[in-house]
């Protein structure tokens, strides 16, 4: 069958050259989407952006496929009908006039970012309990010695059955469950609403095959609420360690500050450690440095940061008990080759008319 | 006859002073334990000769049982009640030729079983800091360095879908697997004897609870035997990595040589790794057993020469690796000094083994990691 012109225009409008067998692959499979694809600079600013699409690129378009680049005005994309995000996040796209239309679905791609971000999480938080920095020098010269400089040697200890909370129990959390459930840990999950039914603890998303936790079987005990109390409560479950998984919202900003890194400490009778993948703005960044400074958090784990660049005479940098990374661990060499698996399975439901996965809930800001 | 268990005279022989919680503990758990606590020299190592003279001959004669590290009586006719040593070791390989081992059949446990967790964690963090490039960023950390436009250098990929041989199915390498399953990666397991039933893949073995790979579901492909022809049909089987968690014994004496770190690398990966764009690392090897097990030589080459992609070592040839040892400068090795199982909770768990073993035993039952002097471990 054939005639009759293409029934959505996607633009695929990207900081990386055109994968030819995947979006081969994607054109075969929808013989009815005309697909572009123009690779953009690695930029969240709109003017560079701009000069690297030619003009007239929006007119026909009705799915996006992007980082950052928007149109400038609904009158350059009248047809637009779907964006679909390349980061799990979707504050880039929350102060253009495409926030504001109904008619559009914004959606993320949560959901392709938990097995490497767990992965960096995991890691990180080793090299602290494991002592790998000073390990690492001796190594450098050639000193075969388990002496780190700092008695730290004798303090190892594995994690089996201590507690791991995990503040935002989405995608990314799943899979630090997940991993932390290997590893002998207990999982203390936190949402924003309750989960008290196995419907309610289900993902819904988009998992990437062998990870996540889709039935939500891995933590022992559900904490939710968006409430200072309710956080409290959650902060007081006896937890060696909290991971920020949760999106940055209003409500989330300075989530976590002087009170909270008490509350989560017991008040001096732990050094839980603190591992932020989410957005540095969740916690409040002087009260953390003093809470890592004065003993009340044993470390933290943070790849990102307020504001990023971390500036060079940031007190974090030189924390002995900080680790701090330049928001690399949602990388991926195969990133592309995810999120298109990502907009494939988004496609297949708009072409059956079925609702979209990841579609961002404007009032809640994710 | 009447009355309860006979007498037990226990010795414990370790470089700590007593930790009174644990002989508490087995004075409650075993009222008619009779408990010598000897601490020996702090620089009692695996390497100290005649570490047994430390101990008065009396205090020997009327041992029944050992709790010891590193201290072995120096010969059997010292210890004629003698009827149990248990070694807070996995591994016996430094006494081969100890005359207690050879010329004597006391019964010997190990604690193998209780390393699984921590020597996973070392796996899982040194694995990670290779292929996430975590040197790197810990330079740059040190120098302020923030590297927007540079950490795109550094994107590698994850474990998703990839393949891990491991080389010897025991507690360490079960809960390995379990961790690395949980990443998304498929496990390929080598064992000495073929597991071809669901029976023969069970753990009948100690683990610690919570862990590890009980009913032995998570490998995706066994392979086994002890000929060289089997152990290369494993290492040709498209692994990315390959842990070598193995006991010393003289048939694993550099059992990986050339021409296994070639075949190792020249399969080219799994699947998933031939497919990926950017996926093309070599294979990775992790040694947490014995640094004889590799032919270290043989291994510093096929880094360097990047038949394998890197390699991660806890254990080396000989130890204290000497400072001018070329395997301090082969190309993306990372290499700590026999940490991986230590931990606070490293004698508690030995202590914990030792009752769950000796109460086996007075109820009739064998007991866990009895060691096969034939077999050497």
């Amino acid at each position: 069958m054939g005639g009759g012109p293409p029934k959505d225009h996607l633009l695929c409008a990207v900081p990386d050259k055109e994968p030819k067998e995947l979006i081969s692959h994607l054109r075969k499979k929808f013989p009815d989407i005309e697909i572009v694809w123009h690779e953009v600079p690695f930029t969240f600013d709109a003017a560079e952006i701009k000069k690297a699409l030619p003009t007239g690129v929006w007119d026909d378009v009705s799915i996006l496929f992007t980082f950052a680049s928007f149109p400038d005005t609904k009158d350059d994309a009248p047809n637009l009908e779907v964006v679909q995000l390349l980061s799990a996040g979707s504050n880039q796209v929350q102060k253009s006039w495409i926030w504001d239309t109904e008619g559009i679905d914004v959606c993320t791609a949560s959901g392709i970012h938990g097995p490497q971000i767990a992965e960096w999480v995991i890691f990180t938080h080793l090299v602290h309990t494991h002592r790998y920095k000073g390990l690492y020098e001796n190594q450098k010269r050639h000193k075969w010695s388990r002496d780190t400089g700092d008695g730290g040697e004798r303090s190892v200890r594995d994690r089996v059955g201590l507690r791991i909370g995990i503040l935002g129990y989405g995608s990314i959390g799943r899979q630090v469950g997940r991993l932390a459930k290997a590893m002998g840990m207990e999982v203390v999950a936190y949402t924003a609403s309750e989960k008290d039914t196995p419907e309610k603890r289900r993902d819904p998303g988009f998992i990437v095959p062998g990870t996540g936790d889709k039935e939500g079987e891995v933590p022992t005990e559900w904490y939710s609420g968006l409430d200072k109390e309710s956080l409290h409560h959650f902060l007081e479950q006896d937890l060696d360690w909290i991971v920020v998984a949760v999106p940055l919202t209003k409500d989330t900003t300075h989530f976590l500050s002087t009170e909270e890194f008490k509350k989560l400490s017991r008040n001096g009778r732990s050094k839980p450690f603190v591992t932020n993948i989410a957005r540095g703005p969740i916690l409040d960044q002087p009260a953390l440095v003093g809470a890592l400074k004065d003993g009340t958090l044993g470390g933290a784990a943070l790849d990102v940061t307020d504001p990023e660049p971390l500036p060079e005479d940031s007190e974090l940098w030189d924390l002995e008990n900080a680790i701090v990374t330049p928001h690399v661990s949602g990388s991926l060499a195969n990133y592309m080759e995810r999120a298109l698996q990502l907009l494939e399975v988004n496609l297949e439901r708009r072409q059956k008319g079925e609702k979209l996965i990841n579609v961002v809930n404007r009032g809640r800001g994710y | 006859m009447g009355g309860g268990p006979d007498k037990e005279h226990v010795l414990i022989t370790l470089g700590d002073a007593e930790p009174k919680h644990i002989t508490a503990m087995l004075k409650q758990q075993f009222p008619h334990f009779d408990i010598t606590y000897f601490q020996v020299s702090r620089d009692t190592g695996p390497k100290s000769v005649n570490a047994g003279s430390q101990v008065p001959d009396d205090v020997w004669q009327s041992a029944t049982i050992l709790l010891t590290l590193f201290v072995l009586p120096p010969n059997p006719d010292l210890v004629p009640n003698l009827k149990l040593i248990h070694l807070f070791s996995a591994g016996i390989d430094h006494w081969s030729n100890h005359p207690i081992v050879k010329d004597s059949d006391i019964t010997i446990t190990t604690v193998s079983g209780i390393h699984g967790p921590p020597i996973t964690e070392w796996i899982i963090m040194t694995t990670l800091v290779a292929s996430r490039r975590y040197a790197i960023e810990y330079e740059w950390q040190k120098e302020h360095f923030w590297g927007q436009g540079e950490k795109r250098g550094l994107v590698g990929t994850d474990w998703v879908g990839k393949t891990v041989g491991i080389a010897g199915y025991g507690s360490i390498g079960r809960q390995a697997a379990r961790v690395f399953s949980a990443l998304g990666a498929n496990i390929h397991a080598y064992t000495a004897s073929p597991r071809t039933t669901p029976a023969a893949r069970r753990d009948n073995g100690y683990f610690v609870p919570g862990t590890g790979d009980p009913d032995g579901t998570i490998p995706v492909a066994w392979y086994s035997g002890t000929s060289k022809t089997s152990l290369h049909t494993f290492l040709s089987s498209g692994l990315d990595a390959l842990i070598v968690a193995l006991p010393l014994t003289p048939s694993t004496r550099h059992l990986f040589g050339a021409e296994e770190f070639a075949l190792l690398g020249g399969a080219g990966g799994s699947e998933k790794t031939k497919l990926t764009a950017g996926g093309g690392a070599k294979p990775f090897l992790i040694n947490i057993a014995r640094g004889p097990i590799l032919d270290q030589k043989a291994l510093v080459a096929a880094l360097d020469d990047e038949v394998l992609g890197g390699a991660a070592l806890d254990v080396t040839d000989p130890e204290p690796l000497p400072k001018d040892d070329p395997l301090w400068n082969a190309k993306n090795v990372i290499i700590t000094p026999h940490v991986s199982a230590l931990g606070k909770e490293y004698m508690d768990r030995g202590f914990e083994l030792f009752v769950t073993n000796w109460k086996r035993h007075e109820r009739g039952e064998g007991m866990f990691n009895v060691v096969d002097r034939r077999r050497g471990y």
